[in-house]
């Protein structure tokens, strides 16, 4: 078997891994001369591909203590949201952040200390996160704010190369249902957006903009927000089949076929004002998709970046409209305004600002795109989400990251991943 | 008839872990039964923070010799006898350290087959003098065919398939409500196979877990494969004439 990261960039495959099954194991003895932590390889780069050899942590999935009254969760670092969601909201908790795939672990969730539709509020994953156990190879550290307060930081965002985690104990939030409302707001123009988005960002709402940029000029688009329930239903709805598909020899996606879907999914959803939908549904929209797979042989890249309050609408439009020139199907983009609650994490990516993620195909007129893009964004003071990036240049992002020092001096000298040697040669 | 009770003999092993968690939310008292004490505690609370009512564990060793009546145990913890016994555990030997060596064969035999069989022989007894019961076991598609490879593997299961199919004839005559199920997986991707270089189509031990605790729910008994298509393979592996046997090698 061989693991590869989601995209299925073509040079992305492992054939070098072992698992990890219990934490009371040493993963460095008897191991390759560098590791890697690995959860379920749901990033899109090589964040999650190994200079040498994968420890893949996804048998460490045991809730270790979950207190009931106080909300206080130990898990062990290889379980996914989702199959954690699938035990605490009945419980009447969930996750304070819940990132876009439910396939992501814990582990992989602090190490790229992921943000999700509330970040306005919330602030990102390592927010909440309160011990971390971390197996270095030179002995075990439990890390808190307190405790080895510098190895806690630089963990959280720490992309898996201050150790590997073994498990971590995180605060979550009260949710009287396992339901929320939807509502959509259509939007015409990306200043729509921006006023549209601040309008609505209260504490415990979940906003998010979709945007069609497969029309030049015309970045139309849906605005959701949506909010938990008060009805204490915590029923499951039927469950649906998920999709499952062969790898597709070419991508499915087109220009022409982009923009008639775009079209249909913008009328659709414009009339969809009030929804009332599970969580899984709201959270994880790709969830029964293989999303991955539609871009055929080739993979895709995903441009993931945010741009600083200051300048969000002019970097936007730019970034929007150098898309659209590279002529190239681009069928998702989304936008998010994140808010100004500052992450523990050294190489956290979220700043207060704009942040658009768009998936394209694995072309020369995108990677000539990205290339433009990165620059930009670079040059305006924002930054590239590493857990996306597969293309990024180390300048830039010793310049999006400063802290990165601290980090590779705390770095264990037994981690190393693809991407870490990538952005930090010179 | 419901199983509201279980005893999980060698609960840390993986596909015992899953089939307990699918059980969790139908099933509320379990037993377990392993000889990792810090796993078994780490395997009891999961099962609990996961929505089980109560776990009790039990420290067993299948290789000690003095034999222990582990259902009677599980019975004076949970203050009842359990409805349903699942025995998991197992070692899976590298067949070129066990192939010459007569210490290390017995020590397999006697974690595979002695020490499964002697809880079988408790299990019947008890369930016997109740009149109902569910006893699974997990066996091995290897079982079905001597191979070169892990012969001695083959054999330590083929003992329990053969134990078992005897048992259920007399259960058959018995109750209705006496079962026993055979449970046969084909790779599954655990720590017991973590040295085997080549796997055909590994299984996830949870998609195996789920399967079992799903025929464990619904009473059934037999011979089941798990992934279901195992049974194709291991009809043809049976068939085989001992020429093409030769060319197995996987």
């Amino acid at each position: 078997m061989r693991l590869e990261s989601w995209t299925s960039l073509p040079r992305s495959q492992v054939q070098d891994y072992r698992h990890y099954y219990w934490t009371d194991e040493d993963p460095f003895r008897n191991a390759g001369s560098t590791l890697l932590a690995r959860g379920n390889g749901q990033s899109y780069g090589d964040v999650c591909l190994p200079c040498q050899q994968a420890v893949v942590c996804t048998p460490l999935d045991r809730i270790l203590a979950f207190d009931r009254t106080s909300g206080r969760v130990r898990v062990e670092s290889g379980i996914k949201l989702s199959e954690l969601l699938a035990v605490t909201v009945p419980a009447g908790w969930t996750l304070p952040v819940i990132p876009g795939s439910g396939a992501v672990t814990v582990g992989g969730a602090i190490a790229n200390d992921v943000h999700g539709k509330n970040h306005h509020w919330a602030g990102t994953f390592g927010c909440w996160i309160e011990r971390i156990e971390l197996v270095r190879s030179d002995g075990r550290y439990l890390c808190t704010p307190e405790e080895h307060p510098e190895l806690f930081r630089a963990t959280i965002g720490g992309l898996g190369l201050t150790g590997i985690i073994t498990w971590a104990e995180l605060q979550l939030v009260r949710c009287s249902s396992a339901w929320l409302t939807v509502e959509r707001f259509p939007f015409a123009t990306l200043d729509e957006f921006f006023c549209l988005s601040e309008q609505v960002e209260e504490h415990g709402n979940y906003v998010v903009g979709w945007c069609d940029v497969s029309t030049p000029g015309k970045y139309r688009g849906i605005v959701s927000v949506a909010r938990f329930c008060d009805d204490g239903d915590f029923s499951t709805p039927p469950r649906h089949v998920p999709l499952s598909l062969p790898p597709m020899p070419v991508s499915v996606f087109t220009r022409t076929t982009v923009q008639l879907t775009s079209a249909l999914y913008y009328s659709t959803m414009r009339r969809r004002v009030r929804q009332r939908m599970h969580y899984t549904d709201v959270f994880f929209p790709l969830g029964r998709l293989p999303w991955n797979r539609l871009f055929g042989r080739r993979g895709f890249f995903q441009l993931h970046a945010v741009v600083p309050r200051a300048l969000e609408r002019e970097a936007t439009h730019a970034i929007c409209s150098r898309l659209w020139r590279a002529k190239v199907p681009l069928p998702l983009c989304v936008l998010k305004r994140f808010g100004a609650r500052p992450s523990p994490g050294l190489l956290s990516f979220p700043i207060e600002g704009t942040s658009i993620a768009v998936d394209l195909p694995n072309h020369s007129r995108s990677v000539q795109a990205l290339d433009e893009i990165i620059t930009m964004v670079a040059s305006v003071g924002g930054r590239i989400y590493p857990a996306k990036d597969a293309h990024m240049a180390s300048h830039h992002f010793q310049q999006m990251f400063p802290q990165w020092h601290q980090v590779e001096r705390l770095r264990d000298p037994r981690c190393c991943s693809q991407f870490w040697r990538r952005v930090t040669s010179s | 008839m419901p199983i509201d009770s279980v005893l999980i003999v060698g609960a840390t092993s993986a596909i015992a872990h899953e089939t307990a968690r699918a059980l969790v939310g139908r099933t509320s008292h379990f037993v377990l039964a392993a000889r990792n004490a810090e796993h078994l505690a780490v395997v009891a609370a999961d099962l609990r923070n996961r929505g089980a009512k109560t776990v009790h564990t039990l420290h067993y060793d299948a290789e000690s010799h003095v034999q222990r009546d582990l259902l009677a145990e599980a019975a004076d913890s949970i203050g009842t006898l359990p409805d349903a016994v699942l025995i998991a555990h197992g070692v899976l030997p590298r067949h070129e350290e066990v192939v010459h060596d007569s210490n290390a064969a017995r020590s397999v035999l006697q974690i595979n087959t002695v020490s499964v069989l002697a809880l079988c022989t408790d299990v019947s007894r008890h369930f016997e003098q109740r009149g109902s019961g569910l006893l699974a076991v997990i066996s091995s598609v290897a079982a079905d065919r001597g191979r070169m490879q892990n012969y001695l593997y083959s054999a330590s299961k083929a003992a329990l398939d053969v134990y078992l199919d005897g048992l259920r004839l007399r259960w058959k005559t018995l109750s209705p409500a006496l079962r026993v199920l055979t449970i046969k997986p084909g790779y599954v991707r655990t720590p017991m196979t973590a040295h085997l270089e080549h796997m055909i189509l590994p299984a996830s031990p949870d998609s195996v877990g789920r399967r079992i605790a799903r025929a464990m729910l619904r009473r059934k008994g037999g011979r089941m494969y798990v992934p279901w298509w195992w049974a194709l393979v291991a009809a043809v592996l049976r068939r085989l004439p001992e020429p093409f046997m030769l060319l197995v090698r996987q």
